[in-house]
């Protein structure tokens, strides 16, 4: 029909007038800007499920405090101070505090990547145990062969040499390494120079015995004991421990992995 | 014939915007009123990580900053002024705060559904209480998990989350696709037993090309949990947008990179995508306002009105 065809023409004129006008105009456009969630806002309370119930729960439970820290403590490479103390509490939980379970580690190694947050100085609630350690990773003990141990401490040398992120630097208890040139010169299991023929039992967590952050090495022990111990149950045990003892937090680095030139 | 037509007017009318974007600003203000160009905003989150309240004010870094609970009032202030609103988060919901070690993610799930979000997509903390703990408090997200790069037919999660989805608001079309980073070293081997980590850029693209072509989608958005940008060539949001077409807007997450505002990147067609990433912790909110023409439902040209800057994140 002719009406159709005139239609036709209709839409192409339109058409055609507005090609026309976009060359001479943006279309459309956007905005963007990210938005601060700051104390100005205000916080929306959730009645319909409740919410108030589940923060009362958890602030009366986190807020306790456990302990309290001589010093701001923080992770470091190719030493640092949390790592010295979080290392230290855990392999003197196994060795120490649950002898009952039959195992024990020669030394602990564990990753910096792990321990979340600094503690600071003063008081340490259950909330900063929780922040510090969110994970559910439970402590486990690995048997090393030689070509393991290789690995591990080829691993430690590389990390030793960082110091650019939080994940720098690995955290290790038990045992003693001298560094340099990208090499071992000395290294020390307790107080016995490191024997490549012996097994060692290390103490670690499931998340880095299944090859987490990179330890790859761990994936292929034969040996691997669970303990059923959290690792931040142990941090709260042991600090809430030397407490009672009125024993406050503290930790120091005292060169146990050193880099010279 | 239709659709190959209109394609390469799209593409034309592509080239044109970006020539006139030689003109600075050119009476964007003006011209938006005269055409009515239809407005969508884009709220989204990433890694809030369980914080649903502020961070402790003793908290060294965000002393009394962030939190869902903040969010929700915003995005609530916000949906009462603006018409279409689509509120999308990029995976790391979980771990963080004792909220997960107490509720194993069901309230973090709830408070999402109750802020009406539209989707998410599954970050490596996700799997933290391995899939067998996720798929056990998915039923309080009345929102979908949209997977596309990670194949769980042979987990409990089979069926339960999506490809991808389209999304129909106002009359314009919105495809979204999402993909998830490499589970291997990040995640403890046995929480993510039997799912199948599939190359996110063919992942992108294969979805990507069903969203424009087949769905015929106006927009298409990916939700990625794979990381804003690396020293090394491992794959992020910014390789991801560089590598692949049919994607407007990548809404990332993972590094807990805080932006300004979404950065604008060049497609392996050298067609512009927008990577944006909100920081971590509830600490930011995304935002931006997708103005499209209304005769044709699509985003023919973006142009950065540059304006309000004071929100910038400075953290
Ligand atoms: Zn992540």
């Amino acid at each position: 029909m002719n009406f159709i065809n005139i239609a036709k023409h209709i839409i192409l004129i339109v058409t055609i007038g507005f090609l026309t006008q976009c060359k001479q105009y943006n279309l459309s456009k956007y905005s963007t800007n990210n938005i601060n969630i700051d104390d100005n806002l205000s916080t929306k309370d959730f009645s319909e499920i409740n919410l108030k119930a589940y923060q009362d729960s958890i602030n009366n439970e986190m807020n306790e405090i456990l302990n309290w820290s001589v010093r701001e403590m923080d992770v470091g490479s190719p030493e640092g101070i949390l790592g010295n103390f979080i290392t230290d509490l855990s392999l003197f939980t196994l060795n120490n505090l649950n002898r009952d379970l039959g195992v024990k580690a020669d030394f602990c190694v564990l990753n910096n990547g792990g321990l979340r947050t600094p503690i600071n100085k003063g008081a340490i609630t259950r909330r900063k145990i929780f922040e510090l350690m969110p994970f559910e990773n439970e402590l486990v003990v690995l048997k090393l062969n030689a070509s393991q141990l290789n690995e591990l401490l080829d691993f430690i040398i590389k990390k030793s040499y960082q110091n650019q992120s939080r994940k720098a630097g690995v955290p290790v208890s038990g045992i003693r390494l001298k560094i340099s040139n990208n090499k071992i010169t000395r290294c020390f299991v307790n107080t016995k120079e490191l024997d490549l023929n012996n097994n060692y039992y290390v103490l670690t967590t499931d998340y880095l015995a299944n090859g987490g952050d990179h330890m790859d090495f761990f994936k292929n022990c034969k040996e691997k004991i669970p303990t059923g111990i959290l690792l931040r149950d142990a941090i709260i045990h042991y600090i809430e421990m030397i407490n009672k003892n009125n024993t406050k937090v503290d930790a120091a680095l005292d060169g146990r992995i050193e880099i010279s030139q | 014939m239709e659709e190959s037509k209109s394609h390469n007017r799209r593409n034309f009318l592509k080239k044109t915007a970006i020539a006139s974007l030689a003109i600075p600003f050119l009476s964007s203000f003006s011209f938006s009123t005269k055409k009515k160009l239809k407005k969508l905003t884009i709220l989204h989150t990433n890694d809030m990580h369980s914080h649903i309240d502020p961070f402790p004010l003793n908290d060294a870094k965000y002393p009394g900053l962030g939190g869902m609970t903040r969010v929700a009032s915003l995005v609530d202030k916000i949906r009462t002024n603006e018409k279409n609103v689509l509120l999308l988060d990029a995976g790391d919901i979980f771990q963080g705060t004792p909220y997960f070690n107490k509720y194993k993610g069901k309230l973090e799930l709830q408070l999402m559904s109750k802020m009406g979000y539209a989707g998410s997509t599954m970050g490596n903390h996700d799997f933290d209480n391995g899939v067998e703990g996720f798929s056990a408090v998915l039923q309080h997200a009345k929102f979908p998990f949209i997977c596309s790069n990670y194949d769980f037919s042979k987990t409990l999660l089979k069926e339960k989350t999506l490809k991808y989805k389209v999304l129909n608001i106002d009359n314009i079309k919105i495809g979204i696709l999402g993909v998830g980073i490499q589970l291997d070293g990040l995640v403890n081997e046995q929480l993510y037993d039997g799912v199948k980590f599939i190359d996110p850029i063919k992942t992108a693209n294969n979805y990507a090309d069903i969203l424009k072509n087949e769905k015929k989608c106006n927009l298409i958005i990916c939700l990625s949990h794979l990381g804003h940008e690396y020293s090394d060539d491992s794959i992020s949001d910014i390789k991801l947008a560089q590598k692949t077409k049919n994607i407007d807007l990548i809404i990332g997450g993972h590094t807990h990179t805080f932006l300004e505002k979404a950065k604008k990147v060049k497609n392996i067609e050298n067609k512009d995508v927008l990577v944006n990433q909100a920081g971590w912790g509830a600490l930011a909110l995304g935002r931006l306002d997708l103005f499209f023409d209304k005769n044709k439902n699509e985003i023919i040209k973006l142009v950065d009105d540059n304006f309000h800057k004071k929100n910038y994140a400075k953290i």
